[in-house]
């Protein structure tokens, strides 16, 4: 003899339990929609454009060398600029006479620059 | 992207290849679960556009850190977990996530017209799963179509076992409500 209620929950037990069962048959019973052509393309496309995310340091290499051979540019024309601010130093300063000149006319526009008076610029009639 | 034959059976064996650089082992991991990893992608973005695009970027993972897998999950398992990890970035950047304790379900039948061929069933299953709720949507891809434990699925979708038994507790309440709805219409529609 079964309590009726015992009964009931057998009962309900047994439609919850077909209820689950058919619910998982028809799940199972889905199909799995397939991949379009062009997620295809760009799955299998992965491995040869990946590659070079693959190996970050490759690039990083690259750049570096570049800005190496900035660097060494930048220091080649910058000696060679010393260089040749030198040379003519020397080659003005040869004959004594002129570098002298320049540089007192350009030092006495910086005084008169200095102290305000502006009549060092100004030309004669 | 389809080879001719398997070059291993094994999915572990495979990644282990993909790690070394081995495309064709990417292949067949490709063959093998994008499909069904579009599928689970789908229940949460629900977009072609967005779908295509966290599968795409999810096989770009496994190309470039396969490496990073641990044996103690299935690979399926460990795809899905990445999958889903992009697919919540991709919804909270659209802010479309729902919270979890306010996701239950709209009544179905409220949303979606009488269908009253047998036939469709099938297709009525897919709107209801469509319906629901993305995280329950997901719940229910992963244990009843993709095939994984329910210790597997807590860890892709990053809950404890009991909000995932929630989730699809409230789930398959709603499908079975659904399913029964379209017998009782299946019925009358054929008497």
């Amino acid at each position: 003899m079964v309590d009726p209620r015992r009964r009931r929950s057998l009962v309900t037990d047994e439609r919850r339990s077909d209820d689950d069962a058919e619910l998982a048959a028809a799940l199972r019973e889905l199909a799995v929609p397939e991949l379009s052509a062009e997620l295809r393309q760009r799955l299998a496309a992965i491995p040869s454009h990946g590659a070079v995310r693959r190996f970050p340091a490759h690039s990083l290499r690259i750049s570096a060398l570049g800005w190496a051979a900035a660097a060494a540019l930048g220091l080649f024309i910058g000696t060679q600029s010393i260089e040749e601010a030198d040379s003519g130093d020397v080659a003005t300063s040869g004959d004594g006479s002129s570098g002298a000149n320049v540089d007192s006319a350009t030092e006495d526009e910086s005084v008169a620059l200095a102290v305000g008076s502006f009549a060092e610029f100004e030309e004669e009639p | 992207m389809t080879h001719p034959q398997p070059i291993s059976d094994d999915d572990v064996d495979l990644v282990l290849r993909v790690a070394e650089g081995d495309a064709r082992a990417y292949h067949e991991l490709c063959s093998r679960h994008a499909a069904r990893l579009r599928a689970f992608v789908m229940r949460l973005v629900r977009n072609d556009a967005d779908a295509d695009d966290v599968v795409q970027e999810t096989f770009l993972r496994l190309w470039t850190r396969a490496g990073d897998y641990e044996r103690r999950a299935r690979v399926v398992t460990w795809l899905c977990q990445i999958a889903h990890n992009l697919a919540i970035d991709r919804l909270r950047a659209r802010n479309r996530l729902a919270p979890l304790p306010d996701d239950e379900a709209m009544p179905i039948s409220a949303r979606q017209p009488r269908l009253i061929d047998e036939k469709r069933r099938a297709e009525a299953l897919e709107r209801a799963i469509a319906a629901l709720p993305e995280r329950q949507a997901a719940a229910v891809e992963l244990v009843h179509r993709q095939g994984l434990t329910g210790a597997e699925a807590s860890e892709v979708l990053g809950v404890g076992s009991e909000a995932l038994e929630s989730l699809l507790s409230r789930a398959r309440r709603t499908l079975k409500a659904e399913l029964a709805a379209w017998s009782t219409r299946g019925v009358e529609g054929h008497s």
